[in-house]
């Protein structure tokens, strides 16, 4: 059980900003095996997202670094499903989904029909030539999900992907996308501020420091899958969710006792 | 205190426009529609009463129906056919080449850095000289006919696409590209997919806007330059004080504007898909 797909060793990231440099991230150390879910908890401005930039491709470490490790070079390696802007308002529901798809240039009729088949699975059937616009914000991040599926990456990233939808249709998400993920277990990087989320989803939980973002601890969590959301109900549900919030409450009352010096 | 004795209970139910909105919404279209077109059609009205009884001297406002019989005569003998088949020739010929070279080189500017450093201030600068004061340049160069005035309107209508082009390119959210080089997307599936498509709204508006810019380019160079066009036949009608049919080329001139801007209007719409009514849910 050593198949580690990410190992990330001694990473940082700083910025620039006007003459002074902000260190958002790190140094961070992490390994990550193949299937696991791994949720990344933390404050604010901690640098989670920065991590799955970096992971995605998308932003480079300014120290430190990142080793992919694929089992087929051949697919694609990461999708990411971000708290906005995810999809695309010019194209439909149908369009959206099968976009990794046109990117990896597979024949259009393949591509509808593995695209139809994750329409379904997330549960927006019937839309399928419907602009993002006429949607709700729930079916907006069901189409995003179904956009990252698509591509069956090696590492799904998840950039707060519920943050933004309503108490209940969270609630309605979380339990589909444990659904979806159980049936074809992959590598997950979960970012989410809800402890509670974390607990619900992942397998193991990174809690993260204010900035510069560390990792404060490295909680597995023991509850069974198929998981629902009766685990909540359970002592332990509760007695990790106080563990964990005491070690992010030491950070978020740093940051305002820092906040009110400044 | 007032009204507090008198009135024990407030009621909020639905009023008649409530019960059938789908009727009051046929109404409401079928009294603008009436009003859009009755109003030109009054004014045209009272032109013709003013002309007729001699409240307006009709040697400089002749009447509309003068007007229009007068262009019925230059359409007859075939002076306004030509006028206006060159007028929209030089038109389209200009419009068009502003239109691509203006789109092509803001979309270059607006993904390249190198270019964009190394063309944005000089562009800036040439878009704020007077075109016009360049037109004499241009008949230097291209000599006189048709070349030069279609330059001009090109050269007008190319600077503000441009500009335009590359502020909406820069100004598509990070978010957007985030989303497709996730997937791996190259350069063309970037531009094809995001950049295009996301920046399409603000390109639209100012192809749309040129569209009027250039009708009052071309009938305007007309006039003080060559002999062909509606801007030649208006200026001409008027320095042998035929006004009845200056008037009547006045009004062909706006109609194209009209038309011309409608047909540009609708064929961006299918340019931007989420704006495409016939998809739109509600």
């Amino acid at each position: 059980m050593s198949d580690t797909i990410v190992s990330v060793t001694a990473l940082e990231r700083s910025f620039v900003a006007k003459q002074h440099v902000v260190h958002a991230l790190g140094p961070v150390d992490i390994d990550v095996q193949r299937g696991e879910f791994v949720a990344i908890v933390g404050p604010s401005g901690c640098g989670k997202s920065t991590l799955l930039r970096i992971v995605a491709g998308l932003a480079n470490p300014t120290a430190g670094k990142i080793l992919i490790n694929r089992a087929d070079p051949s697919t694609p390696l990461c999708s990411m499903v971000f708290q906005d802007y995810g999809i695309f308002p010019w194209k439909t529901v149908l369009a959206n989904v099968r976009f990794p798809l046109d990117i990896a240039r597979v024949p259009r009729r393949n591509a509808d029909e593995i695209a139809h088949d994750w329409i379904g699975r997330a549960g927006v059937q019937g839309f399928e030539s419907a602009y993002p616009a006429t949607l709700s914000g729930g079916m907006r991040q069901r189409v995003a999900l179904a956009r990252a599926f698509v591509a069956n990456p090696e590492i799904l990233l998840m950039d707060e992907p519920f943050a933004a939808l309503d108490a209940q249709l969270r609630l309605v998400l979380q339990q589909e996308l444990l659904r979806v993920w159980e049936d074809s277990r992959r590598t997950v990087l979960f970012v989410t501020h809800s402890i509670d989320e974390a607990l619900l989803m992942a397998d193991r939980i990174l809690v993260t420091s204010a900035r510069p973002g560390r990792v404060l601890a490295d909680i597995e969590v023991p509850f069974a899958r198929p998981r629902t959301r009766a685990v909540r109900a359970t002592v332990e549900f509760g007695q990790l969710e106080e563990q964990i919030w005491q070690l992010l409450k030491g950070g978020v009352e740093d940051r305002g006792t820092d906040n009110a010096k400044a | 205190m007032r009204g507090t004795e008198a009135v024990r209970t407030v009621t909020r139910a639905p009023a008649a426009v409530d019960l059938n909105p789908a009727r009051y919404a046929r109404r409401r279209r079928a009294v603008g529609t009436a009003l859009a077109w009755g109003t030109p059609v009054l004014l045209l009205l009272l032109w013709q009463v003013a002309a007729s009884s001699g409240w307006i001297d009709v040697r400089f406002f002749p009447a509309p129906a003068t007007v229009w019989r007068a262009g019925v005569a230059a359409f007859g003998n075939g002076t306004m056919t030509s006028a206006a088949e060159a007028t929209i020739a030089k038109l389209l010929i200009g419009y068009g080449i502003g239109v691509v070279a203006g789109l092509t080189l803001g979309l270059l500017l607006g993904l390249s850095w190198i270019a964009r450093s190394s063309l944005e201030y000089t562009l800036i600068a040439l878009y704020t000289l007077p075109k016009l004061a360049l037109f004499p340049a241009f008949l230097l160069i291209f000599g006189i006919g048709w070349t030069p005035q279609i330059v001009l309107v090109g050269v007008s209508v190319f600077f503000i696409v441009v500009l335009a082009t590359m502020t909406a390119v820069i100004s598509v959210e990070e978010g957007y590209r985030d989303a497709a080089n996730v997937f791996g997307a190259n350069h063309l599936q970037l531009l094809r997919h995001v950049i295009l498509p996301a920046a399409m709204p603000a390109i639209a508006t100012a192809i749309r806007l040129t569209a009027g810019i250039g009708i009052l380019v071309i009938v305007g160079i007309e006039m003080v330059s060559g002999s062909s066009g509606l801007g030649y036949l208006i200026f001409e009608r008027s320095q042998v004080f035929d006004p009845a049919t200056m008037y009547a080329g006045v009004i062909v001139a706006g109609l194209i504007g009209v038309i011309f801007t409608a047909l540009v209007t609708i064929l961006l719409r299918f340019a931007i898909p989420q704006q495409r009514p016939r998809f739109r849910r509600r």
